[in-house]
């Protein structure tokens, strides 16, 4: 312990007793980092301040007293003259949701998955079908068969295209959990789609992503496993990741979580990069750049885990947010809320529970109209 | 419409789920005032939005996540929001209420009463101050005519001496001395 013995003690405990400025909590959070000695003398500190403030409430508490202060900020609690009317709006209110009672429109349940009831893998559908160019390849290979007969490397070449069938995955409007060949699991996000042939663990592992999905994949040294879209490439040994892909642009991106993942365009792996966890790449086929970054969205996969976190982020950033993951249609009344921040996490909640933790947080309003929710508020300074 | 949250349901909430809150959110903001009227507001807003929630979901879970919510926002308006440090106090991203909810077992309250007992004086007079009155530090030194460094140098004091007290009694995780 550096300065004194007492300085950190001292420190902890004005920590604990909320005496310490934001600079110190800092300082302490450092030097907790910096050892484990530190973190684990911290520990026992927390602890028995933790026992002591549990025992305080415990003691002191009293929640008979605590529901006579309660009480009269209860809306239709208050006085017991206007509790029957209270009550009876709101029985009227309790089908509708919204507490002002701005309209009378039912609220139709929002969103449409429910993050608890809806978790386990869906029924996967397979589409088998042949590809145009099959189609143009097998007249080829007639016509090279006929003019040619003894060319026994184009016969074979046509055994392998006509035999390879294609497999392709698509997610309706749900997650779609599955699991390739090789073992490897993928989720693909509501409205994606993976494509390979029936080759694929056997010659190789080469899939078609359009859209995003999330993958496990199972470590094969001998067979890389790559994503293409366009020319864009995303190759990987072994190793798990997040993946979005516009077939429509080329354009493709990865977060990555565990292992190691490269990418590149075309043929050109040894210009391609290679990224590390925590980090995230770009491909742009129109100029052929690739951008790496450290990921900075903890929402990355929220769309699969539905565990979301909010460090003083902008409210439109928020519903931007809960929009994707939730596929909801929420928007603000006015740009004044915009301004408004949130820190705040979630796990596993459903939409309704999210909004209206957003709601009494920062005092807003929710109305649902035919096309989304709105959010109305006096908006934060 | 049985499904909706009504009165008794809902006083009956709040008589058994108040003090663990209290305690969940006091671990947050580390201030008892703002604790106690933190877990006040969480349930003026489930109140005002009861017509909202979804009573086939554990209620706890709804309560949990606006009184944490609440606590880091108010941690936030400090500035003494520090994720790592949350982190490390095993209460970010997501901490459990249902660890916090059962409070102290009858030994371990006697086992503190105890050791406040068998502080010094002075040290155990500021300690109560802290404790039972929720003084800040400024309020203690003003109310003892001694200096704020006095203050904290008694409060440090008297939480070591609590620490080897207790050790044996605040549950696993401790390494082993």
């Amino acid at each position: 312990m550096s300065i004194n013995d007492t300085y950190y003690p001292d420190l902890i405990t004005r920590y604990l007793s909320g005496e310490a400025f934001p600079e110190e909590i800092s300082a302490l959070s450092e030097w907790i980092r910096s050892s484990p000695d530190h973190a684990s003398l911290f520990d026992e500190f927390r602890k028995t301040w933790k026992g002591v403030a549990a025992d305080q409430v415990e003691q002191q508490v009293d929640p008979a007293k605590e529901w006579e202060l309660l009480l009269p900020k209860l809306t239709g609690l208050g006085a017991p003259g206007k509790e029957r009317r209270a009550q009876s709006t709101g029985q009227k209110d309790s089908r509708f949701g919204i507490r002002d009672s701005r309209s009378g429109i039912p609220q139709p349940t929002i969103g449409n998955r429910q993050p608890t009831t809806s978790r386990e893998p869906k029924v996967i559908q397979i589409e088998s079908n042949r590809l145009p160019w099959q189609v143009i390849m097998i007249r080829a290979s007639l016509i090279a068969a006929i003019a040619l007969v003894l060319l026994i490397p184009i016969w074979v070449g046509y055994r392998y295209f006509t035999t390879s069938e294609v497999i392709r995955l698509s997610a309706s409007n749900e997650i779609l959990e599955a699991l390739l060949p090789d073992g490897s699991m993928i989720s693909l996000n509501a409205y994606s789609s993976l494509t390979y042939t029936e080759d694929y663990g056997k010659t190789n592992r080469d899939v078609f992503l359009n859209g995003e999905g999330y993958f496990e994949v199972n470590r094969d040294s001998l067979l890389p496993f790559m994503i293409s879209c366009g020319n864009s490439r995303l190759e990987v040994l072994g190793t798990s990741f997040y993946a979005h892909a516009e077939q429509d642009a080329g354009d493709m991106g990865v977060v990555l979580v565990d292992g190691s993942v490269a990418v590149y365009f075309d043929e050109a792996r040894s210009t391609g990069k290679t990224i590390i966890p925590g980090e995230k790449a770009e491909l742009i086929q129109s100029n052929q750049r690739i951008i790496v970054s450290p990921n900075e969205d903890p929402n990355f996969l929220a769309w699969k885990t539905y565990h979301l976190i909010f460090l003083d982020d902008r409210l439109d950033m928020i519903i931007k947010t809960l929009n994707k993951v939730y596929q909801a249609n929420i928007s603000l009344a006015n740009e004044t809320l915009t301004s408004c921040r949130l820190t705040a996490s979630f796990n596993q909640q459903s939409l309704e529970s999210v909004l209206s933790v957003i709601q009494v947080t920062m005092d807003l309003q929710a109305e649902t109209t035919s096309s989304g929710i709105i959010l109305y508020g006096r908006g934060c300074n | 419409m049985g499904n909706t949250l009504d009165k008794t349901t809902f006083e009956r909430l709040f008589r058994d789920e108040f003090k663990g809150l209290v305690l969940f959110a006091i671990q947050y903001v580390k201030d008892y005032e703002a604790a106690r009227e933190i877990v006040q507001e969480a349930f003026i807003g489930m109140w005002d939005k009861r017509a909202q929630i979804d009573l086939s979901r554990p209620v706890k879970t709804y309560l949990s996540t606006t009184v944490r919510n609440r606590s880091l926002n108010y941690l936030r308006d400090n500035k003494k929001f520090d994720t790592r440090l949350l982190a490390q106090e095993n209460l970010f991203p997501l901490a459990s209420y249902e660890q916090t909810d059962r409070l102290v077992e009858r030994e371990l309250q006697d086992r503190i009463q105890y050791a406040i007992s068998e502080l010094p004086e002075k040290c155990r007079e500021v300690f109560l101050l802290s404790r039972n009155e929720h003084l800040k530090y400024q309020a203690i030194a003003d109310k003892l005519e001694i200096s704020v460094k006095t203050v904290e140098t008694q409060m440090s004091k008297a939480l070591q001496h609590l620490r080897i007290r207790l050790k044996d009694y605040l549950g696993s995780g401790y390494p082993p001395s």
